[in-house]
């Protein structure tokens, strides 16, 4: 019992420590949030942290993982926040292809999967691309990996699906950074 | 008494959903606890007091979730009740009728909360038939080992404490 309390805490520990480094080694505004409690209907992809407008967080600010984009906060209480997943059916994020830097949106699929749209006629894109987010849509900072490409059903004319595998394993979540500088451009995003 | 033991059933479910169910399960094939209470009410107090506990229970589930306050609570409430008028129809006490029920129940609910999105234009769902039939899977488990343990709670409890008055003696 005792061996397997120290892996817990070692393994908590590395979490931890990614964060920090994560935290560290960006030059935005960040804070630390734990995951209290998940969706309270299993027809929207939520999760609510421990953190909330006392602690500076707002409606549409990002929240990321070290391995890649969480999600955006939707409903900031006192103490604590509801995060809408990237995986929700109703999120969306500008993103680019990292390889070709063509540009598109990722839209949540309600399921552990991604869907990549809104890209040009005939899209430089491959199997294995990874896909980065673009800044675009005034909630996530530019260059935060959203996922991997895992495959491509095509028509003659272009791609008619693009699957992307997120980078975040949403049911393993249980610390994240969520960005309290706003990126840039999002006044303007604001504003239209 | 019966309304504070409802209330209870519906807290302690959605504290079940927020906790467990989600995470164990990603989205849609995770089961929905609040349709398993929702629809137990109904087969046990009949189809008003199932209509109360699904509008009631649908209301919170939708405050607590990022949805449209109102559309889980017209879903559960139709749930609720039509749940309540079959149990009183027809004897759902066996356990292969109350899986079909809670089967039923759950595609019932699927059909108006995510044809009320759909309809009102709010969302979008594409085919989700495997995820349901997980969920509705799940669902009627969960509900009919609920009921079976309710059931046989009181009589295991009068069996113990009939064994110990008799060693007693």
């Amino acid at each position: 019992v005792q061996l397997q309390q120290q892996e817990a805490l070692a393994a908590r520990a590395r979490t931890l420590q990614e964060l920090l480094d994560l935290r560290d080694s960006t030059p935005l505004e960040t804070v630390a949030a734990t995951l209290i409690g998940s969706g309270a209907s299993p027809e929207f992809r939520t999760v609510t942290i421990d953190k909330g407008t006392d602690q500076g967080l707002r409606s549409e600010m990002a929240v990321i993982a070290p391995s890649g984009v969480v999600g955006r906060v939707i409903v900031p209480g006192a103490r604590a926040a509801r995060v809408q997943l990237l995986i929700d059916r109703n999120a969306a994020a500008g993103v680019l292809v990292e390889r070709s830097r063509v540009q598109g949106v990722v839209v949540g699929t309600g399921e552990d999967r991604l869907r990549l749209e809104y890209l040009p006629g005939r899209p430089d894109v491959r199997v294995g691309d990874r896909v980065v987010t673009s800044g675009i849509d005034g909630i996530y900072p530019k260059g935060f990996v959203v996922g991997q490409i895992e495959s491509l059903e095509g028509t003659a004319g272009g791609f008619r699906d693009i699957t992307i595998r997120p980078a975040v394993d949403f049911s393993r979540l249980e610390d994240v950074l969520v960005v309290l500088t706003p990126p840039a451009g999002a006044d303007a995003a604001g504003d239209e | 008494v019966r309304s504070a033991g409802v209330l209870a059933a519906i807290v302690a479910a959605l504290v079940l959903q927020t906790t467990l169910a989600s995470s164990a399960i990603g989205g849609l094939a995770a089961p929905d606890l609040v349709v398993v209470v929702v629809v137990s009410v109904a087969l046990v107090l009949g189809p008003v007091a199932g209509m109360f506990a699904g509008s009631a229970a649908g209301l919170m589930q939708d405050a607590l979730s990022s949805g449209v306050v109102g559309v889980g609570g017209l879903a559960k409430s139709i749930v609720g009740f039509l749940a309540g008028v079959i149990g009183q129809q027809f004897i759902v006490t066996a356990l292969l009728p109350r899986f079909v029920m809670f089967v039923g129940a759950t595609a019932l609910h699927a059909l108006v909360f995510l044809g009320t999105y759909a309809v009102l234009g709010l969302r979008t769902f594409d085919a989700p038939y495997a995820a349901l039939g997980t969920q509705a899977l799940g669902n009627a488990v969960i509900g009919v080992t609920a009921f079976a343990l309710a059931e046989s709670l009181p009589g295991a409890l009068e069996r113990r404490r009939a064994s110990r008055r008799s060693k007693r003696r």
